[in-house]
């Protein structure tokens, strides 16, 4: 089909018909009018899709923002052991947990709790399973389970195994602490940090440094974050307040040689004994009664004074102990029966399995005890007697007038039952 | 997508938003060529032709969102008014069954056969020419308008070119260029439609 046909072929078929106006004009009004009324629709349904869309986001990001602002009830981040002199714990001061927190033995701490204590004051508290123990003239904020802000005074750290790092940090304006299995305390005055470290290690971290200190290590810490580490004894005048308030000790049926090993923890000083037989005879030793109230020392001394045991301090916190010459431990056990006001006839008549002979009956030193099982002997005097015997550790024995003491002890050959 | 409708589809997506101008345009573009476009098919009823392109254009617009431009925007349409065109032919060979019943009733059909008749058989000559013609304007209705409107001006109208270039706002040697694009449109179209055609025809002998 070249030009020339083209142009036959049109000009033959003219102008293509167009529909008439009318009709035009009718389809056109109709389509627009379906078009915008649709074009209404569509908006209208999109109009509240974005409504719908914007109700949920804002119910979702109410509902967050209730959640992330609810007073949600927080968890508990240690426990109140006990406490002595003047103490004050308080909740936060910026919630609902404000306030004084009641404070008996076994209450929990919530995050935020802070603990200050006056001149004569010493608290005891347990995080998981770390327990702490915070001196006089000390503020200390429980932030959380795994947080501990010391803005003065001082506080002893024992975690009570060696081991891996633990979750609970000791934070201080100078440093932050990290204990890894340890017993070690921490003093902030002014602006000053100090770290005494008795058993494991301490991580260190201050604007300055970061390094751990060893057990019998102490560490200075100055304004500026920068720490002098020296050698420092894990015992001594330096570690003596931590012995005002301890946690409890039961000793009911305990070996003697754990509660040596408890007195040892506690005091930093070294057990050694002057045999194996005493080491024997002291773990075939079985403790009854209580130490309640006592210090370590005290406990040491009233527990020893119903064995056959003498305690003797040797050079670098080295307690020695040994077994009491027979004669000894027979003058003793007189003593104590005298200061209880009765004779060895009175003993023997009320129980008529009572032999009179003090050092058998208890066993007598090192190497006599009797064997295991066989150890239960008529008459061995109940805690009640020894509540005197430990209370004679505390005599005047001058004046002969005993003073009866928070707490009592005994001493039980093996296979004896406590009263 | 074809780049080749790109222009179609941003037409559809200005309709789709609301736009007026758009709106326009694309009734201007596309009543008149789907019209003729049902119009030969409904034997040149204005009526039906009317009918079957309002439908069409109206489920055009709404589902344009579904117009992905990969055949052009008037073949879209084209196709929606096939679809709508048998559909409309569906429903009148219903009504015609029920007019049927109606004539065969005796009474009915003495009425009507007492009427008097024009002579409905269109001459031959003329059905062909008919033909032709429509042939040359579906031709038309497949180029683009400006290409059917430039052949129509040149052809039918019998403008100058001079002329033409003037009401287009453009050069002689522009629409010279045009012309010729235009006239290799149509002769591909008219040859594509006559083929057809031919095809169909001897479909229809075949059987």
């Amino acid at each position: 089909m070249d030009e020339r046909q083209i142009a036959r072929a049109l000009a033959a078929a003219g102008t293509r018909p167009e529909a008439p106006a009318q009709v035009a004009a009718q389809v056109h009004a109709a389509l627009e009018r379906a078009w915008v009324a649709d074009l209404a629709q569509r908006r209208h349904r999109q109009r509240m899709r974005w409504a719908i869309a914007a109700m949920l986001l804002l119910a979702a990001g109410g509902t967050l923002w209730l959640q992330m602002n609810r007073q949600a009830p927080r968890a508990d981040a240690g426990i109140y052991v006990a406490s002595r002199g003047a103490v004050d714990i308080s909740g936060d001061g910026g919630d609902a947990h404000a306030g004084r927190v009641v404070a008996v033995g076994g209450s929990a701490l919530p995050a935020g709790t802070l603990i200050r204590t006056g001149h004569d004051g010493f608290a005891l508290l347990a995080v998981g399973s770390v327990s702490l123990r915070i001196g006089p003239d000390s503020e200390a904020r429980l932030e959380r389970a795994d947080r501990l802000r010391l803005a003065r005074g001082r506080i002893y750290l024992d975690s009570g195994t060696r081991g891996a790092a633990q979750d609970l940090r000791l934070l201080t304006s100078l440093g932050t602490l990290q204990h890894v299995g340890t017993q070690f305390q921490a003093t902030v005055e002014a602006q000053r940090l100090s770290i005494l470290v008795r058993e494991g290690r301490v991580r260190l971290t201050t604007a300055a440094t970061k390094q751990l200190i060893e057990e019998r290590e102490a560490a200075e810490v100055d304004a500026g974050g920068n720490a002098h580490v020296y050698a420092a004894p894990a015992y001594g005048v330096a570690w003596d307040w931590i012995s005002e308030l301890h946690p409890d000790m039961p000793i009911e049926g305990l070996p003697l040689t754990e509660f040596l090993a408890w007195f040892a923890r506690e005091t930093g000083q070294r057990i050694e004994y002057d045999s194996p037989a005493t080491r024997a005879a002291a773990q075939a030793t079985r403790l009854s009664g209580s130490i309640a109230g006592l210090s370590p020392q005290q406990a040491l001394s009233a527990v020893l004074a119903s064995t056959q045991f003498l305690a003797e301090s040797a050079p670098d916190g080295v307690l020695r102990l040994k077994a009491r010459p027979a004669t000894h431990a027979k003058l003793h056990a007189d003593a104590v029966d005298e200061l209880a006001g009765r004779s060895v006839n009175q003993r023997a008549a009320r129980n008529p399995g009572f032999v009179g002979d003090r050092s058998g009956a208890r066993g007598g030193a090192a190497g006599r005890f009797p064997p295991s099982g066989a150890a239960r002997i008529p008459g061995a005097r109940p805690a009640t007697d020894l509540v005197l015997a430990a209370g004679a550790r505390r005599t005047d024995r001058s004046h002969r007038t005993p003073r009866r003491l928070a707490g009592t002890a005994v001493a039980l050959p093996a296979g004896t039952t406590g009263s | 997508m074809s780049t080749a409708h790109a222009d179609d589809l941003e037409l559809a997506r200005r309709v789709l938003a609301g736009d007026h101008t758009a709106f326009g345009q694309l009734f201007e573009d596309y009543f008149p060529r789907l019209f003729r476009f049902i119009l030969r098919r409904a034997d040149r009823n204005v009526e039906v032709a009317q009918d079957v392109v309002q439908s069409a254009l109206l489920k055009g617009l709404r589902n344009l969102a579904s117009y992905r431009g990969e055949a052009s925007l008037f073949t879209w349409l084209c196709q929606i008014a096939r679809h709508e065109f048998a559909d409309q032919r569906t429903r009148q060979q219903t009504a015609d069954r029920i007019l049927v019943a109606l004539e065969n009733d005796p009474s009915v059909r003495a009425a009507l056969e007492s009427l008097q008749w024009a002579e409905l058989a269109e001459p031959q000559q003329a059905l062909e020419r008919e033909q032709r013609d429509d042939l040359v304007h579906a031709a038309l209705d497949y180029l683009p308008s400006r290409y059917a409107h430039l052949l129509e001006m040149k052809y039918v109208e019998e403008l100058p070119v001079e002329h033409i270039a003037q009401r287009l706002g453009t050069t002689a040697t522009a629409v010279q260029s045009l012309l010729s694009r235009a006239r290799a449109a149509f002769r591909e179209a008219h040859a594509a439609l006559t083929e057809g055609l031919d095809g169909l025809a001897a479909r229809g002998r075949g059987r």
